[in-house]
């Protein structure tokens, strides 16, 4: 036990390593993160917990009904997350499992460690499962009922660990990676279509919200006739103790399963042992013609948060513009905002690829500055395209004529300057390679993307003012002047960010690493 | 004919002088052996000899052959280049194994391989060399994902990366750590008779075997500063002992062997 404390606490210490370890301004964001993540719990904990009295006034059942949705829609978001997380983390170097394998550790109290550092890591559904489960259990007060969430919380987590170790013995980082790149995007659309479904329904009013209850009602029962397994899951919220009673010898089989397993793991991914079979030698014999680019668009679609943060502003875009009011102007304004500080952390995730292994790329024969301006392009290639998709969902969908595609040069030139001052925070900021990009970029992010925001939508605003004073015979002269002072700003903005990072500082920086 | 000058080179890190006025000529068909304790300079030396750092004081030169039309053609004078005017240049000549082989994560062995080769623009049948070299060096794990290699694995990555350009210049920092005995003899054969064919290779290792077995000349360097250089006699002779090259290298570095052995025996 003093050991399972002693390993979780320094693996703590050495995951949280960037906030603690950062300069002033940083560390002061990050606490202000920290006290943020509280306060939207508690927040959260609150609204859950009127919600669901509010509901069992509609029907006796109807906490019960909702919580067993949140229950579900978690459950999946938590098993689909922590498995490929637990696993990629388990044989990462810098979990340094490998090595604490070497000292006096049980190999259980490793795979334990992990996982608890696993699931903190999965910040989202704990933040919803646990104010979810506060809220339901103070709404219910009911001793049965709290029988059921532990149950229910036992078997959730003996699942995923007894997951995560037949992942481990299963599959290697490099399939891995694949997986979850798959599980987030799956994630991603659970997210979207549990959001989208409870913002439909209206609880304000007795009528609407019976109404609610009991098509959700409906449904559940629709759920558990296609599978019969669920109901124990569901009935176990409700306060029956034969299902809590199920769930808990099930969850508790899943622990012994899990740690059974722990003990018998050989801490080499499997492709140490497949390697056995002597492969054959496959040679790509075809040159890129742009190096530097092709390796980091590679290198991009390697990374599986990379390809979240690309599909971030399309769903944004769809789901603001779309879904929720037909908000056309907020939406475009999203994808171009949520585009930008993608950008900006890829290009400084790209980046980093580079000051990790600086001693490699000095001895390549490019000028340094050049690998930072050909990241630029290809990122700024790569996010305007992202911009033009989700623009195309506008003029598609909504039939909106707008002349996007005249503001994708000076959007393009707003990106190409937000990838240059990206690189150029990074590079200030020379030597603890332990501290993540976006923390380094912090709330920076957010204010050098309005920039493109704001250029972006600029004829935008122009025709919603329009729309509201009628500048009768103007109108076209005022949209054309529009976009040239968006040309000229964004001129602007891209020659102010070529003198802020200029070359001899880039290579100052770099060498000085 | 000279490929690598050095003159008086000086490298502060605040105040701690790393390299304190080294000066070395390196020739071609050499293989220059640089030896010194953990924290004596020798990276230090590389990364300003191959242009990967920025020198305080001193000058570099790496040297070409002449075109073979030219006038320092028929006079043997080499065309001595700077990192200053000719950066890309000299890039593209050298060839650079660190002492720890920084790698890209999320990439193929092969991948790497084929972003070195198109950086440096090389020629197609740079490949068929790739394979006798992955042959020589027992490498048949291209096809995976670097984050899941050996350090010995990174290290014959880096290695091959190199050896497939047949630069004239390189720079190896002990480049047989993590080799197993087959690949090693393999490399030192290989770079015996690239130096015989006109490579210059300038080499750092711990492993005082190898350095007394492949080096052509050795210097020595201890706190920043050369101590010694030259053959192995010219060592054994400045350092005034009959012993062998770990001999010389504790004479020479002021390392005391019998406190050694009283400290060994306190254990």
């Amino acid at each position: 036990m003093r050991n399972f404390i002693t390993l979780i606490l320094f693996r703590w210490k050495l995951l949280f390593r960037a906030i603690f370890k950062t300069r002033g301004s940083i560390k002061i964001i990050s606490i202000v993160g920290i006290i943020a993540i509280f306060g939207f719990v508690f927040l959260m904990t609150t609204t859950f917990t009127s919600l669901y009295y509010l509901l069992n006034k509609f029907s006796s059942q109807g906490a019960a009904i909702l919580f067993s949705y949140q229950a579900l829609a978690i459950s999946l978001f938590l098993l689909i997350q922590i498995i490929p997380t637990m696993t990629v983390d388990f044989f990462d170097e810098n979990s340094y499992c490998r090595y604490f394998l070497l000292l006096p550790f049980r190999r259980e109290t490793l795979v334990l460690t992990t996982f608890i550092l696993s699931v903190s890591g999965a910040f989202l559904p704990v933040a919803i499962l646990l104010p979810a489960t506060i809220g339901y259990i103070i709404a219910t007060h009911n001793i049965a009922v709290i029988v059921g969430i532990i149950s229910f919380v036992i078997f959730l987590f003996g699942l995923a660990l007894m997951g995560s170790v037949i992942s481990i013995r299963l599959f290697n980082t490099a399939t891995l990676r694949k997986l979850g790149k798959w599980a987030m995007f799956l994630n991603l659309l659970i997210f979207i279509v549990y959001w989208n479904l409870f913002t439909k329904f209206n609880f304000e009013s007795t009528n609407q919200g019976s109404i609610s209850i009991n098509f959700l009602t409906d449904k559940l029962e629709q759920l558990t006739i296609s599978f019969p397994l669920l109901w124990i899951y569901f009935s176990a919220f409700n306060g029956y103790l034969i299902s809590s009673a199920i769930l808990l010898t099930f969850g508790i089989l899943f622990w012994r399963i899990g740690w059974e397993g722990a003990r018998k793991l050989s801490f080499e991914s499997p492709f140490n042992i497949s390697r056995a079979r002597k492969t054959k030698l496959k040679i790509e014999t075809q040159l890129w013609k742009y190096p530097w680019i092709s390796r980091d668009l590679l290198l991009f679609w390697r990374d599986t948060e990379n390809f979240l943060l690309l599909v971030y502003p399309l769903i944004f875009a769809i789901f603001l513009g779309l879904l929720s009011g037909k908000a056309f102007i907020q939406g475009f304004a999203f994808a171009i905002m949520l585009a930008s500080q993608g950008l900006m952390v890829t290009s400084v995730k790209l980046l980093s690829n580079d000051t990790r292994n600086s001693r490699l790329v000095c001895t390549l024969p490019i000028k340094i500055h050049w690998t930072v301006i050909n990241r630029a392009i290809s990122m700024t290639l790569l996010w305007t395209m992202t911009v033009i998709i989700s623009g195309l969902f506008f003029l598609i969908a909504l039939k909106i004529i707008y002349p996007l595609y005249a503001l994708i040069i000076p959007i393009g030139l707003c990106f190409f300057g937000n990838s240059l001052i990206a690189q150029n925070i990074w590079l200030s900021n020379p030597g603890d390679e332990s501290v993540s990009p976006k923390s380094v970029l912090g709330i920076q992010a957010v204010g050098y993307s309005l920039a493109p925001t704001l250029i972006g939508i600029l004829p935008l605003i122009i025709i919603e003012i329009n729309k509201i004073i009628q500048f009768n015979g103007l109108k076209n002269i005022l949209f054309l002047s529009a976009i040239a002072i968006a040309y000229i700003m964004a001129g602007i903005y891209f020659m102010i960010c070529i003198m802020v990072v200029n070359k001899d500082k880039i290579r100052k920086h770099f060498y000085s690493i | 004919m000279e490929k690598i000058v050095a003159k008086n080179l000086v490298k502060k890190f605040g105040d701690k002088v790393a390299v304190n006025d080294v000066s070395l000529t390196v020739h071609s068909g050499e293989i220059f052996g640089f030896l010194g304790p953990n924290g004596a300079g020798k990276t230090t030396t590389i990364r300003l000899l191959a242009g990967a750092l920025d020198t305080d004081e001193g000058e570099i030169y790496i040297c070409k052959n002449p075109a073979p039309e030219s006038e320092d053609y028929s006079q043997n004078t080499p065309i001595m280049m700077n990192y200053e005017n000719d950066y890309i240049e000299i890039k593209s000549l050298i060839g650079v194994v660190p002492e720890e082989p920084p790698m890209f994560k999320s990439i193929r062995g092969n991948e790497f391989i084929r972003f070195i080769a198109s950086v440096y623009n090389c020629d197609e049948d740079i490949f068929q060399r790739l394979n006798e070299l992955c042959e020589l060096l027992h490498i048949d794990f291209l096809d995976e994902f670097i984050d899941n290699y050996s350090h010995g694995m990174k290290q014959k990555l880096m290695l091959v990366s190199v050896l497939m350009r047949r630069p004239e210049i390189m720079f190896l920092d002990e480049p047989t750590t993590g080799l197993d005995p087959y690949s090693a003899r393999g490399l030192k054969l290989l770079l015996r008779r690239m130096a015989d064919n006109g490579s210059a290779i300038f080499l750092t290792t711990h492993i005082l075997e190898i350095a007394e077995k492949m080096c052509d000349r050795l210097t020595v360097i201890s706190d920043g500063s050369v101590v010694a250089s030259g053959n192995i006699e010219q060592l054994r002779a400045k350092a005034g002992t009959e012993g062998d090259l770990e001999q010389i290298f504790l004479q020479l570095t002021g390392a005391d062997e019998n406190e050694i052995q009283r400290l060994v025996d306190e254990l």
